[in-house]
């Protein structure tokens, strides 16, 4: 039985990796909530990928239409940002802006958190555990620690993106990537909730 | 084994197969969103490989031709380590408490930068 239950779960990894870079990965989940390369460096330096942290992005507050040029995290997929890749009109790169975990503390204790409490809230999002942020740990002289809110995101077009002053700040490795995406699976999808969408019970089969 | 099929992801929270199954499900799910980027070497330029929409994509262990690692006793040590990864990003998932996000939320453009 177990043995099946492996086969089961191998059959979900990616082929495109080989099995040097399987046993990675591997490895990686194994020592999950510890991560020990959260970033890629020195890869991919000028491609736009989902997953990516750049500076450039344009938020743009739907109060009052203020606009602010923020760092963000990219939520788009790759392939639908890619320059590469023929498609009629311009698409546009959905990002959530990145925020310092610091100045939410900050915030937090300026609103009346006491410091354990604020601690306490932080500490809980660098667990990954809140499900509709996604913690970013420091990347020394590139990103102080951060975080990006799934439920706080904006556009921004891609040919804009492209003519302006922009800048990448990272890249995320393969386990962190795969962090990124069960998040945003969890978030937006739901489907371990198994909430049936029927009228009425259905008709049993015979 | 069609994992992705909406009978066996409703029917995979009662049991401890299911729970298994649906990990792998998921990352099924993460591996193909990005149609197969790998992050640990340069690769050409990546286009969409899978066809969305209506029609299934037909996976099986062939199409995936695995390399098998960690086989016999690292067998259980694997399946823990992949099941807590899922326990802990949906298990024990929450939301922010209301207070919180409030103060988070009400101050959100002042903390872009």
């Amino acid at each position: 039985m177990e043995g099946v239950l492996f086969e089961d779960i191998r059959v979900f990894l990616p082929r495109y990796l080989n099995p040097e870079h399987q046993d990675k990965l591997l490895e990686a989940v194994r020592q999950f909530p510890n991560i020990k390369q959260f970033y890629l460096l020195n890869k991919y330096e000028d491609e736009l990928l989902q997953g990516d942290g750049w500076r450039g992005f344009v938020a743009i507050n739907f109060h009052n239409g203020d606009r602010k040029k923020v760092s963000g995290l990219v939520l788009s997929n790759s392939c639908d940002i890619d320059v590469k890749n023929p498609r009629d009109g311009d698409p546009n790169i959905i990002f959530a802006p990145l925020i310092r975990v610091s100045r939410f503390k900050q915030i937090l204790i300026e609103a009346g958190k006491s410091e354990a409490a604020a601690t306490d809230k932080i500490d809980t999002i660098r667990r990954q555990c809140i499900t509709s942020i996604f913690y970013l740990p420091e990347l020394p002289h590139v990103l102080e620690e951060s975080m990006a809110i799934l439920d706080d995101l904006h556009q921004h077009p891609l040919s804009d993106f492209h003519a302006s002053e922009k800048a990448k700040l990272f890249t995320l490795d393969q386990f962190a990537f795969y962090l990124f995406l069960l998040k945003l699976s969890i978030h937006f999808t739901r489907f371990n909730e198994a909430l049936p969408r029927y009228s009425e019970q259905p008709t049993a089969v015979t | 084994m069609n994992i992705l099929s909406p009978t066996t992801i409703l029917s995979s929270a009662g049991n401890t197969r299911g729970l298994y199954t649906l990990v792998g499900a998921t990352l099924m799910a993460a591996s193909i969103i990005p149609s197969g980027i790998e992050r640990a070497a340069q690769i050409p330029a990546h286009k969409s490989q899978l066809t969305f929409g209506h029609k299934k994509p037909a996976f099986t262990a062939d199409t995936f031709q695995l390399t098998k690692v960690d086989q016999g006793s690292g067998n259980a040590e694997l399946i823990e380590a992949l099941y807590s990864v899922y326990d802990i990003l949906a298990k024990r998932q929450t939301d922010l408490d209301i207070e919180t996000r409030g103060i988070l939320h009400s101050r959100l453009w002042d903390l872009y930068e």
